[in-house]
C-alpha cells in the first residue's frame, strides 16, 4: 500500500523539462534573472480576440504585441513598433500604416499587413463572437483594414472622430498569424492548439504551460523586431494563485517577486516586513460607486415578464423608483455619506492615500478630458435630513426610519461577494445612511447572480465599480435605451444622448473636451451614482529590479526593459 | 470474489447515473448560468444572442438534459463550456494532483494513524498516550482550511521550510531529476498534512482500542507468558486482527478525502479536481461538473469496493455475498 | 423501557463531563450574549478597524471596526443553533427513513436502502451545489438553508444505525409477542422498537453536530454560508483570512469552533462507551 503514493509521485514528476535555448557564449549582457509574478488566474486562450481571463490579455500582450506601440500620457500615445509609421489623410476618414520589413513569425514565416486584416477580420466574424468586435464598429467593412501589399494597409473609417481613440481601433488588436489559424474551426478557436503552442512574433515566447500552475515565458529567441525590445530578463513565470491571502503571503515569504492588485492596507504591511520591495502605483483604472436605481424596479420586473422572449421593454415604462426617483432625494443620499473619510479609512495607509474622489465615470488620467473643476456635493446629514423632509419624508411612527405615505425608506442594496472592499463600502453606507433615518438591507450575491439582477434592473441600490476606459465612451454606462443593457439604473437623459452623440464623432481633442466636461457636469447634478472614488492600484515589485515601468492598461509595460544587476540577480539559472 | 465485484460495480451503474441527474438538477435550479461568465460585459445584443444559441443555453431542461447525458456517454464528456476544450482533457490533467495528494494523505494517515495509535496502546495510559489523544481529539475538531492555513503560516513564513502552495517550484523543470522529486514530496506534506491530518488522529483513536481489545485477549497473553517481547507480539498477532477498522475507516475516509480537497486545493493553489470542480460550480459549466461528479462517482465506487473486498482479505470471518 | 443513560452514570467518564462542560458553557455564553457583549456586533466603526486585542475591544476588531469578542459571542447563537437544527433534521430524516426500511422490509427495505447509497456516494461537494442552487435567491433565510441543506446531507449514516438496530431488535421476544398479541405497526414501532434504537442515535447525533458546525465553516469560507453581516463563527475566519496579519480574526472564531467540536465529540465518545458497558476494563 505505501508503494502506491510513491509510484504516483514518481509518476507526476516524470513530465520532460522543457527545451531550454542556451545562449552560445555567455555574454555580460545576457539576459539574467528570472521575474516570477503572482496572478490570480490562469492562462486560458491565447487567441487575441478571445480573452477569457485576466493573464489572457497580458500574455498576449506580450508575446504577439499590437502592430504600435502603446504608451498613456494624459491618454493615449502611439509609438513605432511593427507599425513603421502612419498617417492620415486629409479628411481624417483615412490611415495609412506602413509595416516595419523583415519582421518574421516564430516558425520563419514573415509578418505581413495579411496578418493584420487577418485579426480584424476575425474579430469582426460573428461566428467568432468576439467581445472585441466593437473595434471595427466605425470601419468601412471593404477596410478594416484593406491590404495594399505585404507592408502596407489601410484602414477606413465611416466618420471621423477622436484620432487617439481611432488609432486605438486600429492597433488595439494583438495580432494572430493568418497561416496558422486560416483553417481553424471559427466556432471553437478558444480549444485550438494555437492555445497551447502559439507561433509569435514579439520580444518573448511561451517556453512551459503548466496548467492550472504556472506559465513561463522566455525571450523569443527567433525575434526579428527593433533591437530595442529584447527583453533583459532570462524568464518571466507567471504563478497561478486564485487566494489573495496566498499571493501576499508569497510575496513576504519572498517566493514571488511581483503581486498586484494590493490593497492599501496589505502594501503597507508587506514594506514593514519587506523594506526592499518597490511599490508602484498604475494610475486610476477603477472607480466606485453606488449606483440608485431610477426606475421602479418591481414594475420593471412585471413588464419583463410580459414580454417573455420578445424584445426587451423600453425601462422609462416602468416610471421612477418611489422612493429614489427625485435627484433630489438621491443628492441627499450623498450627502449623508462622509465619502472623504470613508476613502481615507478604505485606501489610505502609512500616510499614502490610494484613492481620489470621483465625480463621473471618466479616469481622472485622461487629463484632457476629467471635469477636475467639478467638487463634489459636501458631506452634510443636515443638509441630508432637511432635503429629505422637503420631498416629503418624516418618520411619523418613531422607529428612526423615514416614512412617506405609509411607505418606510428601506432599500435594499445588492453586492458583489468578489470584492472585499465592496462589501465595507455597504456596511458604512448602511451606517451612513442609518443616521439619516434610512434604512439600507445588505443583499451580498455572487458575481453571477449579481451581475443577472444588475442586468435585469431588479435592484433598489448596488455597490459596483467600473474600470476606466483608456479614450472615451460613455455609450455603455449613461446612454439610454432599453438596448443598453449595463446602463444598469436605467439613467435618462436626453441631453446627455446627444452629447454622447456629439463628443463621440468630434475629432477635435478641445472641441470634444469641452462636451465631455458638460456631460460630467450634467451627470453628476443628476446624482444616478453616488461617486465615490477612483482607486490607484498598487502594484509591488522586488526592489532588485530596475527601469520597471507600469501603465494604466498594464502592469507589465515594457516588460522587455526590466533587468537586474550582475550583483543582485537571485535566480542563477 | 470476481462475481460479488461485477455485480457491485453493475449495481453501481443506476447510481452514478443517479448522482449525475441529481447534480445536473441542482445546476438547473441555480439562479443564472454559464452566460454570466461566457459573456462579457458591453457586449451587443446580437453577441448575446449568437452565444446563448451556440451552447443552446435556452432549450428546454429536457433537451439539454438528453444532450448532457449525451455527452457524458461520449469518450470525451462533452465540451466545457468556458474553455471549449474536452472536459476528459481537463480531469485528465487535474486527477494526477489530487490522487498524490489523496494517495499521499491515505499514507500519512496510515503511517501516522497506525504509529501513534500502536505507541499509544503499548504505552497505555502514559503522558504519551494521554497527550497523543488530546492531540488527536483536537485536531479532529479543528476547521480543515484553517488548519491549512495554520501549517501554511507556520511552515512556510515564520519557519520557511517548506513551500505554501502548488504542487512544485515553478522552476522545477529547470532542476535535475532528483531535486525535482524531492520538490514535488516538498511540495506534498502540507496539503496533505492537512487533508489528512483529521482522520489520521480518528485512525489512531481506533487503532488503539483496536490493539487494546486484541492485546487483553487469552492468545496473547499467552504468548507474552511465554517471553516473547511486546514488539513480536505486536507485528505478529495483534496488527492483523487490529487493522480492520483501519482499512473499513479508510474505505470510509475516501469520499471525504476527494470532497475535503476542495478546500484544502484552494488554500494550496493545487491544481487538482477540487479546484476544477468548483470553478466549474461557480461558472456554472454544466459538462465540466457532470464529467467531474461521474469520475468521483466511479471513483467512489471503486473505493468502496476496494475497502470492502480488503476487510474481506483481512477477515476471513467476514463473506461477501 | 431503555432510557437515554442518565447524567450521573456519566460521573465515571471523566473526558465525557468535560465535553458536556464544554457544550453546556459555550451555550450558556451565547444564550447570556445580549448581556455579556461589550458593544454591538454589528456597529460599524471606521476608527478602530483592524485593532489588535487590547482593553477597549478585548479580542480586536474586524476590518470595519466591529468588536470581535461581542461577534463571537453572538456568532454562537448563529453556529450552535445552526449545528443543532441541522442535525435534528439528520437525525429525524435519517430515523425515520432507517426505522421504517427496517421495520418493513422488502421493497420499502431495497428502495430506501439504495437512496441511502446513493447520498452516501456524493461527495459533501453536493452542499455546494445545493447551497448554490438556491443561495443568490434567499436572504433572510440563508439560516435555515443552510441547517437544512447540512441536515439533508447527514442522515445517512443516522439512516443505516437504526436499520440495522431495527433490524436486530425486531426479532426480540417482546415484539415478537407484541405482534402476536396484534398490535398495529405503528404502535409496536414507536413503543418498543424504537426506544432500542435511538441511544446509538443520539451518540452519531452529537458526533454529528461537530462536523456540521465544520462544515458550516467550510461553507462560509467558499462564500455560500450566512451573510454579511450577522456573525458566524464560519463566516469570522472567512473573513479573516483576507487579512492574514490581522491573527486575532481567524484564531479566536477557530478556537470556538474547536472547543464546541471537542466538546461533542467527547460527549458523543463518552455515551458511545457507556452504552458498550458493561463491557470491563475500559481505560
Amino acid at each position: 500500500m505505501r508503494a502506491l503514493p510513491l509510484l504516483a509521485i514518481l509518476l507526476s514528476a516524470c513530465d520532460a523539462p522543457p527545451p531550454q535555448p542556451e545562449p552560445a557564449t555567455p555574454s555580460p549582457d545576457a539576459p539574467a534573472d528570472t521575474l516570477v509574478v503572482a496572478w490570480a488566474d490562469d492562462v486560458e486562450s491565447l487567441i487575441s480576440v478571445l480573452p477569457q481571463t485576466t493573464a489572457d490579455g497580458e500574455i498576449t500582450w506580450l508575446i504577439n504585441p499590437m502592430i504600435a506601440d502603446v504608451g498613456f500620457d494624459c491618454g493615449l500615445s502611439f509609438h513605432p513598433f511593427a507599425a513603421e509609421s502612419w498617417a492620415f489623410s486629409d479628411d481624417g476618414l483615412t490611415l495609412n500604416v506602413t509595416l516595419r520589413e523583415g519582421l518574421t513569425w516564430s516558425d520563419g514565416q514573415p509578418l505581413t499587413a495579411k496578418d493584420v486584416a487577418f485579426t480584424y477580420e476575425l474579430a469582426a466574424d460573428p461566428a467568432v463572437g468576439s467581445p472585441r468586435a466593437a473595434f471595427v464598429e466605425h470601419m468601412d467593412p471593404a477596410a478594416r483594414p484593406r491590404v495594399i501589399d505585404d507592408h502596407h494597409l489601410q484602414f477606413v473609417f465611416d466618420h471621423a472622430y477622436d484620432h487617439a481613440t481611432m488609432l486605438a481601433h486600429a492597433f488595439g488588436l494583438e495580432l494572430l498569424p493568418e497561416h496558422a489559424l486560416r483553417d481553424a474551426d471559427r466556432t471553437t478557436l478558444k480549444g485550438h492548439a494555437f492555445n497551447e503552442q502559439p507561433v509569435v512574433y514579439g520580444p518573448w515566447r511561451v517556453a512551459d504551460h503548466n496548467p492550472g500552475q504556472t506559465l513561463t515565458l522566455e525571450p523569443n529567441p527567433a525575434y526579428t523586431g527593433p533591437d530595442d525590445w529584447k527583453p533583459k530578463l532570462r524568464r518571466v513565470i507567471l504563478k497561478v494563485l486564485p487566494e489573495p491571502a496566498t499571493r501576499t503571503l508569497e510575496m513576504k515569504a519572498g517566493t514571488v517577486d511581483m503581486v498586484t492588485g494590493l490593497e492599501p492596507e496589505d502594501a503597507l504591511a508587506l514594506l514593514e516586513d519587506r523594506p526592499d520591495i518597490t511599490l508602484y502605483r498604475r494610475g486610476w483604472r477603477a472607480m466606485e460607486y453606488i449606483g440608485w436605481n431610477t426606475i421602479d424596479s418591481e414594475r420593471y420586473q412585471a413588464l419583463l415578464e410580459a414580454a417573455g422572449d420578445g424584445p426587451r421593454p423600453d425601462p422609462s415604462l416602468a416610471g421612477p423608483h418611489p422612493l429614489l426617483g427625485d435627484s433630489a432625494v438621491r443628492a441627499a443620499l450623498t450627502q449623508a455619506f462622509d465619502i472623504e473619510r470613508a476613502m481615507g479609512e478604505l485606501l489610505g495607509s502609512g500616510g499614502e492615500l490610494y484613492g481620489i474622489q470621483a465625480v463621473g465615470t471618466i479616469s481622472p488620467a485622461l487629463c484632457q478630458h476629467h471635469a477636475s473643476e467639478l467638487t463634489p456635493l459636501a458631506f452634510d446629514p443636515a443638509a441630508s435630513r432637511a432635503a429629505l423632509a422637503v420631498a416629503g419624508w418624516q418618520d411619523s411612527d418613531g422607529d428612526g426610519v423615514l416614512d412617506k405615505d405609509g411607505r418606510a425608506f428601506s432599500l435594499e442594496i445588492l453586492v458583489s461577494a468578489s470584492n472585499p472592499r465592496r462589501e465595507r463600502i455597504a456596511l458604512l453606507a448602511q451606517d451612513a445612511l442609518r443616521q439619516v433615518g434610512v434604512e439600507l438591507r445588505i443583499s451580498t450575491l455572487d458575481s453571477n447572480a449579481y451581475i443577472q439582477r444588475a442586468v435585469a434592473k431588479d435592484f433598489d441600490a448596488m455597490v459596483g465599480g467600473w474600470s476606466a476606459d483608456l479614450f472615451v465612451d460613455p455609450t455603455t454606462q449613461w446612454r439610454s435605451g432599453p438596448e443598453q443593457v449595463y446602463n444598469f439604473n436605467s439613467y435618462a437623459n436626453p441631453g446627455v444622448d446627444s452629447l454622447i452623440e456629439r463628443g463621440l464623432s468630434e475629432p477635435d481633442p478641445a472641441a470634444a473636451a469641452t462636451i465631455w466636461r458638460e456631460l460630467q457636469a450634467t451627470i453628476y447634478r443628476d446624482q444616478p451614482y453616488t461617486f465615490l472614488w477612483w482607486v490607484d492600484e498598487i502594484v509591488a515589485v522586488d526592489g532588485r529590479f530596475q527601469d520597471v515601468a507600469v501603465h494604466p492598461s498594464s502592469p507589465f509595460y515594457h516588460l522587455h526593459q526590466w533587468w537586474v544587476p550582475a550583483d543582485k540577480v537571485e535566480y542563477e539559472h | 470474489m470476481i462475481r460479488y465485484s461485477l455485480r457491485r460495480l453493475l449495481t453501481a451503474i443506476p447510481l452514478v447515473w443517479a448522482v449525475v441527474t441529481l447534480c445536473f438538477l441542482l445546476l438547473e435550479a441555480a439562479p443564472g448560468d454559464v452566460s454570466g461568465t461566457l459573456i462579457p460585459q458591453g457586449a451587443s445584443v446580437e453577441m448575446r444572442t449568437a452565444i446563448m444559441a451556440k451552447w443552446q443555453l435556452e432549450a428546454p431542461m429536457g433537451l439539454r438534459y438528453l444532450a448532457a447525458l449525451g455527452n457524458l456517454c461520449t469518450g470525451e464528456l462533452g465540451l466545457s463550456v468556458v474553455r471549449e476544450r474536452p472536459v476528459l482533457d481537463l480531469i485528465l490533467e487535474a486527477l494526477p494532483a489530487t490522487l498524490a495528494l489523496t494517495a499521499c494523505s491515505l499514507a500519512m494517515m496510515v503511517v501516522l494513524g497506525l504509529g501513534i495509535g500502536s505507541l499509544q496502546a503499548l504505552r497505555r495510559g502514559s503522558w504519551l498516550d494521554r497527550g497523543a489523544t488530546l492531540i488527536s481529539v483536537v485536531l479532529h475538531a479543528v476547521p480543515s482550511f484553517w488548519l491549512a492555513m495554520v501549517l501554511v503560516l507556520g511552515f512556510a513564513l515564520w519557519l520557511p521550510v517548506l513551500p505554501a502552495s502548488q504542487a512544485a517550484d515553478p522552476m522545477a523543470a529547470y532542476m535535475p531529476g532528483w531535486e525535482r522529486l524531492l520538490d514535488r514530496l516538498a511540495h506534498l506534506v502540507l496539503p496533505a498534512l492537512a487533508l489528512g491530518a483529521a482522520n489520521a488522529a480518528l485512525i489512531a483513536r481506533h487503532h488503539r482500542s483496536a490493539l487494546l481489545e486484541v492485546m487483553d485477549q487469552d492468545f496473547i497473553r499467552t504468548a507474552r507468558a511465554l517471553g516473547l517481547g511486546p514488539w513480536r507480539v505486536l507485528t505478529r498477532h495483534a496488527l492483523r486482527a487490529a487493522l480492520l477498522p483501519t482499512v473499513t475507516l479508510l474505505g470510509l475516509a475516501l469520499p471525504f478525502l476527494f470532497s475535503g480537497s476542495v478546500v484544502v486545493e484552494r488554500v494550496f493553489a493545487w491544481p487538482g479536481m477540487g479546484t476544477l470542480i468548483f470553478e466549474g460550480i461557480e461558472q456554472q459549466d454544466t459538462p465540466v461538473v457532470l464529467g467531474c461528479f461521474l469520475v468521483y462517482g466511479v471513483l467512489v465506487v471503486v473505493g468502496g469496493l476496494l475497502a470492502d473486498v480488503a476487510t474481506a482479505a483481512l477477515d476471513p470471518r467476514i463473506r461477501l455475498d | 423501557m431503555a432510557l437515554p443513560p442518565t447524567l450521573h452514570s456519566l460521573r465515571r467518564q471523566p473526558l465525557a463531563l468535560l465535553g458536556l462542560g464544554l457544550v453546556l458553557g459555550l451555550g450558556l455564553l451565547a444564550i447570556a450574549a445580549p448581556w455579556l457583549a461589550p458593544h454591538d456586533p454589528l456597529q460599524v466603526q471606521l476608527g478602530p478597524a483592524h485593532s489588535p486585542p487590547g482593553a477597549r475591544f478585548l479580542l480586536g476588531t474586524d476590518a470595519v471596526g466591529r468588536d470581535c469578542l461581542s461577534r463571537l459571542l453572538y456568532g454562537g447563537r448563529v453556529s450552535l443553533p445552526l449545528g443543532l437544527l441541522a442535525v435534528a433534521v439528520a437525525a429525524g430524516l435519517g430515523t425515520t427513513l432507517g426505522a421504517l426500511a427496517g421495520f418493513f422490509g422488502g421493497w420499502v427495505d431495497k428502495g430506501i436502502t439504495w437512496f441511502t447509497d446513493l447520498f452516501l456516494a456524493l461527495p459533501r461537494l453536493v452542499l455546494l451545489l445545493a447551497v448554490l442552487a438556491v443561495a443568490s435567491q434567499v436572504h433572510h433565510g440563508r439560516f435555515l438553508l443552510v441547517a437544512l441543506v447540512l441536515g439533508l446531507t447527514g442522515w445517512m449514516p443516522v439512516a443505516r444505525i437504526v436499520r440495522s438496530q431495527v433490524l436486530s431488535v425486531q426479532a426480540r421476544p417482546w415484539v415478537l409477542a407484541a405482534r402476536g398479541l396484534g398490535l398495529p405497526p405503528s404502535r409496536i414501532l414507536l413503543r418498543h422498537v424504537l426506544p432500542w434504537a435511538l441511544p446509538p442515535v443520539m451518540v452519531h447525533a452529537s458526533l454529528l453536530v461537530g462536523t456540521t458546525i465544520l462544515a458550516e465553516a467550510a461553507l462560509s469560507f467558499l462564500g455560500l454560508g450566512v451573510p454579511q453581516p450577522t456573525p458566524t463563527w464560519g463566516n469570522m475566519i472567512a473573513e479573516g483570512m483576507r487579512r492574514l496579519d490581522s491573527w486575532w480574526l481567524t484564531v479566536f472564531p477557530g478556537l470556538a469552533i474547536t472547543a464546541a467540536v471537542v466538546g461533542f465529540n467527547l460527549l458523543g465518545d463518552g455515551l458511545r462507551d457507556l452504552l458498550a458497558q458493561p463491557r470491563e476494563n475500559r481505560p
